[in-house]
Parts: C-alpha cells; sequence; structure tokens
C-alpha cells in the first residue's frame, strides 16, 4: 500500500479541485491523518465504492449545516432551509465529483478505478470496519468535512 | 432547437443540464434515470441527441451508447460524466459519442458540445 503521505496529498489536492476550482470555496487541508478501523459519521456521510486497479471506499461526512451550504454553492447560491430529495441528490453528486477527481488523479499515476452509486447515509453511527480509514479533515468556507480513505492498490503485474 | 433526452442517475444533475439546454433554446423531450430505460424511451421516442451519463445503475453509458448505436448508428451522444480519466473519454468515443463533457458541467462547453454535434 503506499503511504499515508501520498494518500493525503491525493486528497488535499482533490479537495481544492473540487472545492475552489468547481465551487470557488477556500479550503484548507489539515495536516492531521489518523488511521482507524472506525468511522465516525457525522450527520451526513455519503460512501462511494472504488472497483478496478485500485479498489476500497471514500467517506465523505459533514454536519448537515454543512451539507446544506454545499448544495446551495451547487445551486448557484439558492437559500436551502431543508435537505430534500433533490439536495440529498446533489450530495450524492458532490461526492461523486470528490471521488471522480480522486480517479482522475490517480489514472494520471498508472492506476484506473469505477466508482460505484454514492450512498448517503443520515445521522449520527460509527462504522466498524476490518479496512484501515486514512482519515483527512478539510476545511472549507462551507463548513468542515471529513474524508475517510480506505483504498488498496493492486500493482501491476 | 432540438429535441433532447437527458440520461443521468441523479436528479439534481438532470436539472441543471435541463436548464442549462432550455436556456439555450433545445426542447427536453424525455429523461431517464437509468440505461434500461433510456434505451426503451430512445426507441418510442427518437430524440435529435441525448446527454448521457457513465456511472449509473442497471447499466452504465458506455454499454448503453453500444446499445443505442446499434439501434440507430447516427446517434447523437454527449457524455456528460465527472470520470473524466483520459482512458474513459477513449472508451465513451469509442463507444460512440460524439462529446465529453466532465462535470461539474459548465453551460458554454455544454453548448459548443451540442452545437458541434448538430452541425
Amino acid at each position: 500500500m503506499k503511504s499515508v503521505q501520498h494518500l493525503h496529498h491525493v486528497v488535499s489536492k482533490v479537495g481544492a479541485d473540487v472545492l475552489l476550482g468547481y465551487l470557488g470555496l477556500n479550503d484548507h487541508a489539515h495536516a492531521q491523518r489518523e488511521l482507524s478501523f472506525q468511522v465516525v459519521n457525522k450527520e451526513v456521510s455519503v460512501i462511494i465504492q472504488m472497483v478496478g486497479q485500485l479498489g476500497g471506499q471514500v467517506i465523505l461526512s459533514m454536519e448537515k449545516a454543512t451539507a446544506r451550504e454545499i448544495v446551495s454553492s451547487m445551486m448557484g447560491g439558492a437559500v436551502v432551509q431543508e435537505l430534500d430529495d433533490l439536495a440529498w441528490s446533489a450530495i450524492q453528486e458532490f461526492a461523486n465529483w470528490f471521488v471522480s477527481a480522486m480517479a482522475i488523479e490517480f489514472s494520471d499515476q498508472g492506476y484506473d478505478f469505477d466508482i460505484a452509486h454514492p450512498i448517503v447515509n443520515e445521522g449520527r453511527s460509527i462504522l466498524h470496519s476490518d479496512q484501515t480509514y486514512i482519515l483527512v479533515p478539510l476545511e472549507s468556507s462551507c463548513g468542515k468535512f471529513e474524508i475517510y480513505s480506505s483504498i488498496k492498490w493492486r500493482e501491476a503485474g | 432547437m432540438a429535441k433532447i433526452m437527458i440520461v443521468d442517475d441523479a436528479a439534481f444533475m438532470r436539472k441543471v443540464i435541463k436548464q442549462m439546454l432550455m436556456e439555450l433554446g433545445h426542447e427536453i423531450v424525455a429523461e431517464a434515470a437509468n440505461g434500461v430505460e433510456a434505451i426503451t424511451i430512445y426507441e418510442r421516442i427518437k430524440p435529435d441527441l441525448i446527454t448521457l451519463d457513465i456511472t449509473m445503475p442497471e447499466m452504465n453509458g458506455i454499454e448503453v451508447a453500444k446499445e443505442l448505436r446499434k439501434i440507430n448508428p447516427k446517434v447523437l451522444i454527449i457524455m456528460c460524466s465527472a470520470m473524466g480519466q483520459k482512458t474513459m473519454i477513449i472508451e465513451a468515443i469509442q463507444a460512440g459519442a460524439k462529446d465529453f463533457v466532465v462535470k461539474p458541467i459548465q453551460k458554454d462547453r455544454l453548448h459548443t458540445a451540442v452545437s458541434k454535434a448538430l452541425s
């Protein structure tokens, strides 16, 4: 498996690309990196599976206030009072942009993978796993995100 | 003005693309949330052009493009996906897409792709 620093670099770069490049939001990736067998989900979490030369799972977790701000940005600044069906779809799409941007980044490094349809979890929970997750916290003008990644590289034979 | 079908599993993206295309003067004649539905609707409506997502349940956009080409070898497809790796773009073009627009979609980019495909 590649280093934690390498994954942290990719997540940080993708965070900047998606938040600043796509939505015009300033962001900051915290240096903090944690290895964990647990994912502590905030009020909204989006789970995306990856399959291919690189496989695993990425989970974006945030509070509802942050989710509403993200949806608002995606809708051109419209006020979002509650997370309705369209807003949930937008949050899924946001996570899709994020993991797809990771896919482009890793593809440039020689690792191709497909992603599955995002799954949204509403409500706080703790996910227990036998896989190791790397946590990269991101902070933006919309609020804080936590990006949990559990990734396995399949070295080219 | 063209008659366009939007295929995307995300309701949010269907709304965004629909709004952009309508602002550009096109008519949205159908929407589909997955590939199987898209093929069924295409055979019935025969739109001028299709915007097609790649990552979808049931059947992905690449498979859908190949099936649509069997029905109509001249079908006009524009792939709209966040999965913008070079390999994916090449695969989409080989499957018959006229262009590939990477999400998040910029209105000008979509306009260029649609105009070029229809010309």
